[in-house]
């Protein structure tokens, strides 16, 4: 019996929390490089500056369902720009077993994205002439 | 007799879900919508531009969105029946004739390198939303190869859905593309570096 209200508890615990959220948590960190390296880098989401680096550099941010947008910058070089699109937390299945509550909880905590491990900005080598506008 | 009902239920039942919506592909066109139609700008006819597109998306290059099931999965890829790398230079082609540049070879390069043309579905408790984004990146280089201009532009657009389809992902990323041209037709340092090199002959029409 006493097993039983335990299981119950702890499910509903779950699914109040969401799978991925109470599993796998909703920051993770992921590694910025560009080809080469020494580059000035920021990341932004959704037009909010989340970090800036100097590569390569570990950033831990949230995790979210939109993408981030990697812009780096380093003399001699043509500014490069990549976006780093989120993709399915596998973790986040585990709401099979609790229900929607749990999926819409991942969702809006962002738990059930994450983003992949590297992000690598290749920059093109700049050709002499006149400064760009930007 | 019961049992052997039950069981071509159950395969028939196994068959109508096999073939379901989630996990069968989505091919949707993608239609470029203008906002509005630009006005030509003075001294435009002057200046001859020659556009190049290529994609330079590192992720989800393969699709333009993913179905989810109800507990956020993803599930079959959506594609887009034609070119969105050709689109998004169709689309910006577009813009630049309105403003009254000359489209064609021997011009300033134009290039565009696509850098997202994705839409991501997010579940929540009893509908979903359609975050669909559009990003590309311009750079306009002279006759020598220098760059002139250099600029990234991004939109998106998010539609509150039901279904996790090709046509809502459809809608949101025409929303989101029309947004990002905009950008582009709105970038008054961008029509200035392109009017700037009238002074040039490398801005002239050959």
């Amino acid at each position: 019996m006493r097993r039983r209200r335990l299981a119950c508890v702890i499910v509903l615990a779950a699914a109040a929390a969401g799978c991925a959220t109470v599993t796998t948590g909703t920051t993770q960190t992921i590694t910025v490089d560009s080809a080469p390296p020494g580059a000035d880098c920021t990341l932004t989401r959704s037009g909010m500056l989340l970090a800036t680096v100097t590569t390569p550099a570990p950033v831990t941010l949230k995790r979210d369902s939109k993408p981030i947008h990697v812009v780096c910058r380093k003399d001699g070089y043509e500014d490069g720009k990549v976006v780093a699109n989120p993709v399915y937390e596998s973790a986040a299945g585990g709401n099979i077993l609790v229900g929607s509550i749990g999926t819409a909880i991942d969702a809006s905590s962002g738990a059930s994205s994450r983003y992949l491990a590297t992000v690598t900005v290749p920059l093109t080598p700049a050709v002499a002439g006149p400064p760009p506008s930007r | 007799m019961m049992r052997g009902m039950l069981r071509t239920m159950a395969v028939l039942a196994a068959s109508v879900l096999a073939v379901g919506c989630a996990i069968t592909e989505d091919k949707v066109p993608i239609d470029y919508v203008p906002a509005t139609e630009a006005a030509p700008l003075p001294g435009a006819a002057g200046v001859t531009l020659t556009l190049s597109a290529t994609d330079a998306r590192q992720q989800r290059a393969d699709r333009i969105s993913t179905k989810r099931n109800g507990y956020g999965m993803e599930m079959a890829r959506i594609v887009s029946t034609n070119d969105v790398v050709a689109l998004v230079k169709v689309a910006i082609e577009r813009e630049f004739r309105a403003e009254g540049f000359g489209i064609g070879p021997g011009g300033l390069a134009v290039g565009i390198e696509l850098q997202n043309f994705y839409n991501n579905f997010k579940n929540k408790i009893m509908s979903g939303d359609a975050e669909a984004e559009v990003a590309f990146g311009i750079k306009v280089r002279d006759a020598t190869g220098a760059l002139i201009y250099s600029q990234f532009y991004s939109a998106s657009a998010v539609l509150d859905v039901q279904l996790a389809s090709g046509s809502n992902a459809k809608a949101a990323l025409e929303k989101a593309l029309t947004a990002a041209v905009k950008q582009v037709a709105d970038d008054k340092a961008l029509q200035q570096a392109l009017l700037s090199t009238l002074a040039r002959p490398s801005g002239r029409s050959s």
